[in-house]
């Protein structure tokens, strides 16, 4: 889901970074003292799972949990998320610098709209299991058709990978559905209070 | 980290910025050439992360070169690797600490700091968990396949780490507001600039009047 460095155009490249930087003055705004230790906590996760390598048909597919983070830090998940990015591209070479407004746009404000997203009425009426399924699925869908609009836009050439991307991001959808629904059954099982909001 | 940080993160954005939008020059390598001579111990162990991370990078030219021509596959090519490159020599042997302090240097917001040094620390001990729960599947013969138990065991796995990391994060919260802690984390940050940072920069400054000029 990352995209590298030199692969937006610059027009593309410029919008998506001041969009995202827009949205992570809101988010670091609303970062108080006492949220500092659990956005840390779920930007190290963020970041630790891109290492868990789980097999998906012919193929491994890597975690994003953008969806159950979003769920659990709301705006501060932008902020949280964009560390975990930053750190990325300089340690890993995961993405980019120049394209880190772009990663920002496609993670961290998808896991914000997945937050929006549950504070609906009819999504909060669902059966714990769908709905907790539609966390992770939800949270890469939205990143994904994100990626698509920015590559999209960006040049005319990229827009049969464009496509291809939404395509192949299918499977991942699904599997950070599963996932996640096992993940807060599990925390609904252990420590139910942490999802009592 | 050879260089001081707070120069690495710079020369990293700038490089970054420079190549993303323009068409690669022999010019660009420079700078690149510069760092591999100073990480020419590791150089080896740092192509062979940028193999591994060139999967996307591979497909997307691939897509180019059908849709335009070979020219702008291969400029698109050689612009993505060169900034990875480039930014794997800078931070290779970083422990994460050095870029919080890059960051710390550069007078980014206190709250920024703080939270980016957490992120950091937690990493490390997930790390550490993330690698002892691999032994112990390992040790009861776990083998991944396509099916629904795999995918509980990694929510599982999951949930593991995240109740680990929110009563680390419980625990790192409460020394630090005993230590008094108010958005700010002291770090020791030497910001002394030695012969190689001051060279580097002295590329960039080269780099970006011959651009400019041009």
């Amino acid at each position: 889901m990352h995209i590298s460095d030199g692969v937006l155009s610059l027009e593309v490249a410029t919008v998506s970074t001041v969009v995202a930087f827009g949205f992570l003055y809101y988010s670091f705004k609303n970062l108080t003292n006492d949220k500092i230790a659990l956005a840390s906590a779920m930007s190290a996760l963020f970041f630790v799972a891109s290492f868990i390598h789980i097999p998906f048909g012919p193929t491994q597919i890597h975690l994003m949990l953008i969806g159950f983070i979003g769920l659990f830090l709301g705006s501060t998940a932008i902020f949280s998320i964009s560390l975990a990015l930053i750190l990325q591209a300089f340690l890993l070479g995961f993405g980019g610098i120049s394209s880190i407004g772009a990663n920002i746009v496609i993670m961290g404000v998808a896991s914000y709209f997945v937050f929006l997203l549950f504070k609906l009425d009819f999504l909060k009426r669902l059966n714990d299991k769908i709905k907790f399924f539609l966390v992770g699925f939800f949270g890469i869908l939205i990143s994904s058709l994100t990626l698509f609009i920015l590559l999209f836009f960006s040049r005319q050439e990229y827009e049969t990978i464009a496509y291809s991307i939404l395509f192949i991001n299918i499977p991942t959808m699904i599997l950070e559905g599963l996932v996640t629904l096992f993940l807060f059954l599990y925390i609904k099982k252990t420590m139910p209070n942490l999802l009592k909001n | 980290m050879k260089l001081n940080p707070a120069i690495s993160l710079i020369c990293s954005i700038l490089f970054s910025l420079i190549v993303s939008f323009s068409r690669v020059e022999l010019l660009f390598f420079v700078p690149a050439v510069f760092l591999i001579f100073l990480n020419y111990k590791i150089f080896l162990k740092i192509v062979r992360k940028l193999l591994l991370l060139n999967f996307f990078i591979v497909v997307l030219s691939i897509f180019l070169y059908f849709e335009t021509n070979i020219y702008e596959a291969i400029n698109l090519f050689l612009k993505v690797n060169l900034i990875i490159l480039f930014n794997l020599l800078l931070f290779f042997s970083s422990n994460g600490f050095d870029i919080v302090k890059g960051f710390k240097i550069l007078r980014f917001p206190k709250k920024f700091v703080s939270t980016l040094y957490f992120t950091v620390r937690l990493i490390f001990e997930l790390n550490i968990e993330l690698k002892n729960i691999k032994n112990s599947l390992k040790a009861r013969n776990f083998k991944p396949k396509i099916d629904i138990f795999t995918y509980k065991t990694y929510g599982n796995i999951f949930g593991v780490l995240f109740i680990k990391t929110v009563s680390k994060t419980n625990s790192l919260k409460e020394s630090f507001l005993l230590r008094g802690f108010k958005d700010e984390i002291f770090l020791n940050c030497e910001a002394s600039l030695k012969v190689t940072d001051l060279l580097l920069l002295s590329l960039f400054i080269v780099l970006f009047f011959i651009k400019v000029s041009s």
